[in-house]
């Protein structure tokens, strides 16, 4: 029989309205206020399970204390033995909503149980939570239990059972903004060939992959003249110093790191590898300074060209990086060059 | 041109004493093509393993999977490459369907990836249904990644084409013909349809061959379909990730060309397919979609394409300038691509370059995605991979993109992506 723990705010735990709102987390055997309708649903289909506990926060006490509301619930229920975890549904109340998600997101993680919710679309918890864990649509208010309920039970007994979670629409959850890999029953070459002779004949033809829109970043106005000017190199060709000392990732990086050129006439390979898996870095490694031109630099600084080589280079490994880490990594070491008085950056890249 | 593909079906594969093929079984005479493969110097040391459909065996750090094939004629497979220089795509081929050829290894810097027999890893790869030959390759003392590559090449090919041998003389289980000359009322107002792949090239042991050489020495050339399925092109690479190459079983096999072939003079006029190098400088790049799509446009005439790639975010740039030069001729463009959107599925599309001209993608998945393979009994090319951590026998959470044609950026997958 499966076993589940629900989660409901003062209101629906019967223990008051707004003026109970400060309520400090309790736990009840069995089910309270829309747990008993849990009970009926399951019953109705030949007692698949039950309410073996309620957990039950004031709204203000969990949004005004989380991490020690939701610390305290958890250990009211360590030790009881559960299969689902089931929270609200919160329809339009916002901090009942962020209790409902934050919940299911901790008891989800602790112990790898599934979860549920329900929410209104535009309650606040919805776009807190909804990339975490998966939320029932409701009405915006409580005259939607009936229909809100069953969904969600399905939904959790479905996880529970291990069977994949299907599309939004067809399941009854917010979207979570999330592309899942699907099998279609097709080859993508025959749909990439079906949609071919579909948009010759002239038809509008969907895109299976929605086409992103570009960041273009406005070119920094060039440096008119060198003279006094200090100059620093920036490379994604991951050129580190032997033993990847900052664990810098060979691919999909998540960061960036400097090392000093100061004092230095050129990079020997004896101290700088690169760690890139995007190309074959054989003659880098030979010759880090075709990635990193410290040796060139250093000539035309000696010869006043420019004012100074700036002490640090700054590294990271430009390999199938996500737009979000690329974004982090670019700013991060902008503002960096910038707060150094670097004029100018030469960026190699590979 | 007229190609014909006898089919030798496959069910079941076994060490032999003779190398032979009867009753839907390959028997194969395991001593004689070690020593067939152990000829080659580069190679230390040569094991053999056989895997079949549903048994609890996980096959790790292949290198490239290959088709049993020889021309009938001629009595030999990949012109250029194993064979002498002559034209793929004519005569008979015969082809031992259901079984194949893996090229294994291990070596800091190669890019091995892994199979499960049965489980649920099974379903996202054909090579869970195929009978596979393993061959198991250490290279000598001393050798470099790109001849290790060049050995590994070898040992497929030799023993692809050794096995196929066996077919000399037995009874074909089907056959298919491949002409596209039809009369022309056949082919009347049909759409006039071509392909666009795009082959990488960006170096030893990252590039596929064409007719023996590397694809970074040609332009955008015009190949007969029937050459791309009858062994013109091979997978020549060792360093990348097996999800943003094409094996060689999927050049062989390849489905846009066959589903375009298959659906000539019924549902449209399959023209012809332009394979083009992707370069690594921007004018390059520029250089080779303008001769593409103008081969496309004025050679073959084509009114429509599909456009595929291979390889990383890079060649993202080659697909978009492509699909640009296409369009701005009037050639209406489907494109086919991987999705990299972190393991969650939530990330952003890191499209290097988009054509405003672009606006049919089709998807073959997120190649960051996880999936759970269970524990399995019995391993085949050793329980470590440079890439994957912990001891491979062992239940598994690992990306998708280990399994060949998991993500398949020539369209051989099933998988794709849906929003949720």
């Amino acid at each position: 029989m499966l076993r589940i723990i629900h989660y409901v705010n003062q209101f629906f735990g019967q223990i008051g309205g707004e003026d109970k709102a400060g309520a400090e987390p309790v736990v009840r055997e069995g089910a309270v206020g829309p747990g008993m309708l849990i009970d009926q649903l399951l019953a109705g289909q030949g007692k698949q399970g039950r309410v073996v506990a309620t957990l039950i926060c004031g709204d203000n006490y969990f949004t005004e204390k989380t991490e020690r509301a939701a610390e305290e619930l958890i250990r009211l229920i360590d030790g009881t033995p559960f299969d689902v975890f089931i929270a609200g549904p919160a329809f339009n109340a916002g901090r009942y909503g962020i209790a409902c998600g934050e919940m299911c997101k901790q008891v989800k993680e602790k112990f790898g149980v599934p979860v549920i919710t329900g929410m209104f679309h535009e309650n606040p918890g919805a776009d807190l939570y909804k990339r975490h864990v998966h939320i029932i649509a409701t009405t915006g208010n409580a005259a939607g239990m009936s229909q809100a309920m069953p969904k969600m039970i399905q939904l959790v007994l479905k996880m529970f059972r291990g069977e994949p979670v299907g599309r939004p629409e067809d399941e009854g959850y917010i979207p979570q903004g999330v592309r899942a890999n699907i099998l279609s029953d097709r080859l993508a070459s025959e749909r990439a060939i079906e949609l071919l002779l579909r948009k010759m004949r002239g038809e509008e033809v969907p895109t299976e992959i929605p086409f992103p829109s570009l960041d273009v970043v406005p070119a920094a106005p060039p440096v008119l003249s060198l003279a006094g000017v200090t100059i620093a190199i920036v490379t994604e060709g991951a050129l580190v110093p032997i033993g990847n000392p900052d664990g810098i990732e060979s691919a999909r990086a998540t960061r960036f790191a400097t090392y000093s050129v100061a004092e230095l006439e050129k990079l020997g390979p004896e101290k700088f590898q690169s760690i890139h898996r995007g190309f074959d870095t054989t003659l880098i490694n030979e010759d880090p300074n075709r990635l990193v031109p410290a040796d060139a630099l250093r000539e035309l600084e000696r010869e006043g060209v420019f004012g100074k080589l700036h002490d640090d280079f700054y590294v990271t490994a430009g390999v199938a990086t996500t737009m979000e880490n690329a974004r982090k990594i670019g700013q991060g070491i902008a503002s960096r060059l910038k707060k150094a008085g670097v004029a100018a950056a030469i960026l190699t890249s590979t | 041109m007229n190609l014909e593909m006898r089919y030798f079906d496959v069910s079941d594969i076994q060490f032999g004493s003779k190398t032979s093929y009867g009753g839907g079984c390959l028997f194969i005479n395991r001593e004689e093509l070690i020593a067939l493969i152990s000829e080659d110097k580069r190679l230390r040391h040569v094991d053999m393993e056989l895997a079949n459909p549903g048994e609890k065996t996980r096959i790790t750090n292949i290198l490239d999977i290959l088709e049993p094939r020889i021309n009938l004629e001629h009595r030999d497979y990949f012109p250029g490459m194993l064979g002498a220089i002559r034209r793929a795509g004519e005569g008979t081929t015969n082809v031992l369907c259901g079984a194949a050829v893996f090229e294994i290894g291990s070596m800091q810097g190669l890019c091995g990836a892994l199979v499960d027999m049965s489980g649920p890893g099974a379903g996202f790869t054909p090579h869970s249904r195929t009978h596979n030959v393993c061959l198991l390759t250490e290279p000598s003392a001393g050798l470099q990644t790109v001849e290790y590559g060049l050995a590994l090449k070898a040992a497929g090919l030799k023993a692809s084409v050794y096995l196929a041998r066996a077919t000399l003389g037995a009874a074909p289980s089907g056959m298919e013909g491949f002409n596209l000359d039809l009369p022309r009322r056949d082919l009347g107002n049909l759409p006039r349809v071509g392909y666009l792949m795009q082959l990488h090239s960006h170096g030893d042991s990252r590039e596929p061959f064409v007719y023996g050489d590397n694809t970074r020495r040609y332009y955008p050339t015009i190949l007969h379909p029937n050459e791309i399925i009858d062994g013109a092109i091979v997978c020549g690479h060792y360093n990348i990730s097996t999800a943003i190459k094409n094996s060689t079983y999927t050049i062989l096999n390849h489905p846009v060309v066959l589903g375009l072939h298959r659906r000539h003079g019924r549902e449209l006029n399959f023209k012809g397919v332009v394979i083009s190098p992707e370069p690594t400088s921007l004018v390059e790049i520029r250089r080779t979609s303008m001769m593409a799509a103008g081969l496309l446009k004025h050679v073959l005439q084509v009114d429509g394409v599909i456009i595929t790639k291979e390889g990383g975010g890079h060649t993202d740039v080659d697909l978009m300038e492509n699909c640009e030069a296409c369009e701005a001729l009037g050639i209406k463009t489907v494109i086919i691509d991987n999705e990299w959107l972190g393991p969650d599925g939530s990330g952003e599309l890191p499209l290097l370059a988009i054509s405003p001209r672009a606006d049919v993608m089709v998807s073959v998945g997120n190649v960051d995605g996880m999936i759970n393979l269970s524990a399995m009994e019995k391993i085949v090319g050793g329980t470590f991979m440079h890439d994957l951590g912990g001891d491979l026998q062992q239940s598994l959470h690992i990306p998708l993109r280990f399994i060949p044609n998991a993500i398949s950026q020539a369209g051989f997958t099933h998988l794709t992506t849906e929003g949720r």
